[in-house]
């Protein structure tokens, strides 16, 4: 039907591209005419230049790699804790019952308020963004877990309890393959959750990482910089759930292969 | 059943008060330092006291102010955009990526730039939470009015009525469930991103009690301002889930 659809570009994707290049455009004149934010908009292009300045300095790397094992080891924490205790609260109905709503309410909260209490805890380098990360990406992993785990349909643990099979056996044979779908939509929220929570308690407060950067330029009022790292971190964070996509779409094609 | 119902809220009752109870005698003893974390029995007179005669009423004045004024930008842009990304096809679908991917993205992290336009006013606060919220509002009313069953129309049309009042008759009604999901998500961005800002620039109401308690080192009042904060957005998502209830 669609014969010259290699060399057709869909109007959606020329109103994307038109979109965003006016967004570029609008800014540079917003910055160049200097009529509505003197000085406060830096010219894109200046930015650009800043971001190239960035990412060719030896500091840069330095603080990438802090926020990276913060972001690494929040993320793994919130996912071992989320996933057992899903799994527990999913199996256990009863004790679901009980923490659903407790969980579902705190999760709502803003979880950056309890940072203090993080940096109180575990110090004011890499802990405490690790236990911000963790608590921010905990929350939508248990409950895509506790979801999954629920809707598993009862007739399998009966056949597995026919078949005797051990507790362990029932997680890993019966529970793992069934709220796999759910696990990686967890995972995948939870991961998003984590980067936000981690740069937040960065900028907050801290003596490295990237929102630490972001930060510092703000108060040097270098601000070509200060756009320049923020544009960075959301690309990191593009690239981060990007990859987190991959990775999932890898798995899953296994499962596929699993389950037929 | 319902006497299993009650049972489950025993339970949960009894193992929060136990888990403060335990906490209270952990911190009397000294097992926690009680520098890190207030009593409980502490938290909540220390809460009490703020109520009464402290700064709590106003600063939560402040926090909702924010936030009314937030929400309200918030489902006006929502509204307009969301009606004219369902008008203008094209545009709708181009659109609803683009919004998906902001929406995805960690939007909150750029409040320092809200800072350097607005300065550190409520202003910034404004504007953080009118960004967060807008985003799912106008989702909701694009795919609200997009779903509308066809059949509807058609009567309507039948009916000889003319396209307004097919518009406020028909489809805004059968809209009204998933454009009230997307007010519901577009409030709770709203409140998580306002009380986000004002901790973390230490602007407004409650976000700000709970910095500035911690860096005067009032533990006793931080832990107040954080049992506000999570009671507060605890009585909003109630409310929301009643109210869409009610809607569905």
């Amino acid at each position: 039907m669609r014969k010259s659809f290699a060399f057709r570009i869909s109007p959606t994707v020329t109103i994307q591209g038109l979109s965003i290049i006016a967004f570029i455009f609008a800014w540079e004149g917003i910055s160049r005419s200097g009529l509505i934010f003197k000085d406060l908009v830096p010219p894109f292009f200046t930015v650009l230049r800043q971001i190239t300045i960035l990412l060719l300095s030896h500091d840069f790397w330095g603080h990438l790699k802090i926020s990276l094992y913060e972001i690494g080891m929040g993320f793994l924490l919130a996912a071992l804790i989320g996933v057992s205790l899903g799994l527990f609260l999913g199996v256990r109905l009863f004790w679901g019952e009980v923490f659903e709503p407790i969980i579902l309410y705190l999760a709502a909260t803003p979880k950056i308020i309890f940072f203090p209490v993080c940096i109180m805890l575990f110090g004011l380098d890499a802990g405490s963004k690790v236990a911000i990360g963790a608590l921010s990406g905990f929350f939508p992993i248990v409950i895509s877990i506790l979801t999954g785990a629920r809707e598993l349909n009862p007739i399998y643990l009966k056949v597995a309890r026919s078949f005797k099979a051990s507790p362990f056996m029932t997680y890993f044979k019966v529970y793992f393959p069934a709220i796999l779908r759910h696990l990686f939509s967890g995972l995948r929220l939870g991961l998003g959750v984590t980067v936000i929570g981690t740069f937040l308690g960065e900028i907050k407060l801290s003596r490295g990482g990237l929102g630490f950067m972001a930060i510092n330029f703000y108060n040097q009022f270098d601000l070509p910089s200060m756009y320049g790292i923020i544009i960075v971190i959301f690309a990191l964070a593009g690239l981060v759930n990007a990859l987190m996509g991959i990775i999932l779409a890898t798995f899953s094609r296994y499962r596929h292969t699993l389950t037929t | 059943m319902n006497l299993k119902k009650h049972h489950v809220i025993a339970v949960r009752g009894l193992t929060v008060f136990l888990f403060f109870l335990v906490l209270e005698i952990a911190v009397a003893k000294g097992t926690i330092n009680p520098l890190i974390i207030a009593r409980p029995t502490a938290m909540i007179l220390s809460l009490y006291g703020n109520i009464v005669q402290g700064e709590i009423p106003k600063l939560f004045l402040t926090t909702m102010t924010e936030v009314s004024a937030a929400f309200g930008l918030a489902a006006l842009i929502g509204f307009l955009l969301g009606y004219f990304l369902w008008r203008y096809e094209y545009l709708g679908l181009a659109y609803e990526t683009l919004l998906g991917a902001l929406f995805a993205s960690p939007l909150v992290l750029v409040y320092p730039i809200f800072l350097v336009i607005f300065g550190r006013s409520p202003a910034a606060v404004v504007a953080m939470g009118t960004l967060a919220g807008f985003i799912p509002i106008t989702l909701g009313v694009r795919d609200g009015l997009a779903q509308v069953n066809r059949t509807f129309i058609r009567v309507g049309k039948s009916l000889n009525l003319s396209n307004r009042a097919i518009f406020w008759r028909i489809q805004l009604p059968a809209a009204t469930p998933t454009i009230f999901s997307g007010l519901r998500l577009g409030f709770t961005y709203t409140l998580v991103n306002v009380i986000g800002v004002e901790f973390l620039a230490e602007i407004g109401g409650l976000g700000k009690l709970v910095s500035a308690a911690y860096f005067r080192f009032q533990i006793d009042t931080m832990y107040g301002g954080i049992l506000t904060i999570i009671i507060l957005t605890g009585i909003f998502i109630y409310l929301t889930y009643r109210i869409q209830g009610k809607v569905k």
